[in-house]
């Protein structure tokens, strides 16, 4: 049951990808990439990493693609570009063969030599749970509480830039006018 | 994770529900061709002027920037929040209501701090 549905959620995303990479309109490619990172998510879930695929959801779905819309919005580069229609079918073909290859290369090569090391990375990657992640980062002992209030420092620091960043912006427009 | 399988087909019904209304549309739906006078504005009843896909302004982008570092914050938030009852229940050893307090107290009170810079700095005033 559960191999099929990853296989459905397997090709759902590769098409969706591909649709990112290929669509003239650049609205339209983000829309899939929407997609992509919700299928992603829903993949993330049935590894029962919940907390990944939380994250997945609300920072690339809500947040980054919400972002990137905005800045498609921003520029005019709204319409068709059709630098993709002009790229002949011979050259989609002899590129999308050799990625082919050297796809179809790579995983013969890492299933024919599977190193102990990837063995051992698999084992040791069992399911966690939001509330393991919880008591990890709050723990005083063996946790990530000095991580934890770290990371706070660093989204000030990037708030502070973005910040930096706008009023440049802004100044510049005051300059100009 | 049998939650999650509800979730999917809640999910999956709801895109039933949408794709199963454009395409009973587009099979059922009377259609005549294309005219300029179907491309006319029929509720406002006044002519457009330049095209609908406009520039929007930059003072978005310095929003979504901020929601995008507040929505890191709630993920981080959110794990402790989610232990917090165990946490009050004294379920968990070694971590107490009031560490959990002065943590979160803490982690907000950071970014809080970015959040009045960028007050102060007038960044969040609508032109």
């Amino acid at each position: 049951m559960s191999d099929i549905l990853f296989y459905i959620l397997a090709t759902v995303l590769v098409i969706l990808s591909g649709c990112a990479v290929s669509l003239p309109n650049i609205l339209h490619s983000a829309i899939a990439l929407i997609g992509s990172f919700i299928i992603t998510a829903a993949l993330y879930i049935m590894l029962q990493i919940e907390l990944l695929a939380l994250a997945q959801i609300m920072l690339y779905v809500g947040g980054i693609v919400v972002f990137m819309l905005l800045i498609i919005l921003l520029t005019t580069g709204l319409g068709v570009d059709d630098k993709l229609g002009r790229i002949s079918t011979w050259k989609w073909i002899s590129k999308g063969m050799i990625t082919g290859l050297l796809f179809t290369g790579m995983l013969y090569f890492f299933t024919e030599n599977s190193s102990s090391l990837l063995d051992q990375a698999s084992a040791k990657a069992a399911p966690i749970t939001i509330d393991q992640i919880g008591i990890r980062l709050l723990s005083t002992e063996n946790g990530f509480i000095v991580p934890f209030e770290v990371v706070s420092l660093l989204l000030l620091a990037a708030l502070v830039g973005a910040v930096v960043i706008a009023r440049k912006d802004a100044e510049k427009k005051e300059e100009q006018s | 994770m049998d939650s999650y399988i509800l979730i999917g087909i809640t999910a999956f019904i709801g895109s039933i529900f949408v794709g199963g209304t454009i395409g009973l549309a587009k099979l059922i739906a009377f259609r005549t061709p294309n005219s300029a006078l179907k491309a006319q504005p029929f509720e406002c009843s006044e002519p457009p002027i330049g095209g609908a896909r406009i520039r929007f302004k930059v003072a978005y982008y310095i929003f979504a920037l901020l929601f995008l570092i507040f929505d890191i914050e709630t993920l981080f938030l959110f794990p402790c929040v989610k232990i917090f009852r165990a946490v009050v229940d004294g379920e968990i050893a070694g971590i107490t209501h009031q560490l959990v307090f002065l943590e979160l107290s803490v982690f907000i009170c950071v970014l809080f701090t970015g959040l009045i810079y960028a007050w102060r700095k007038g960044v969040l005033v609508w032109e």
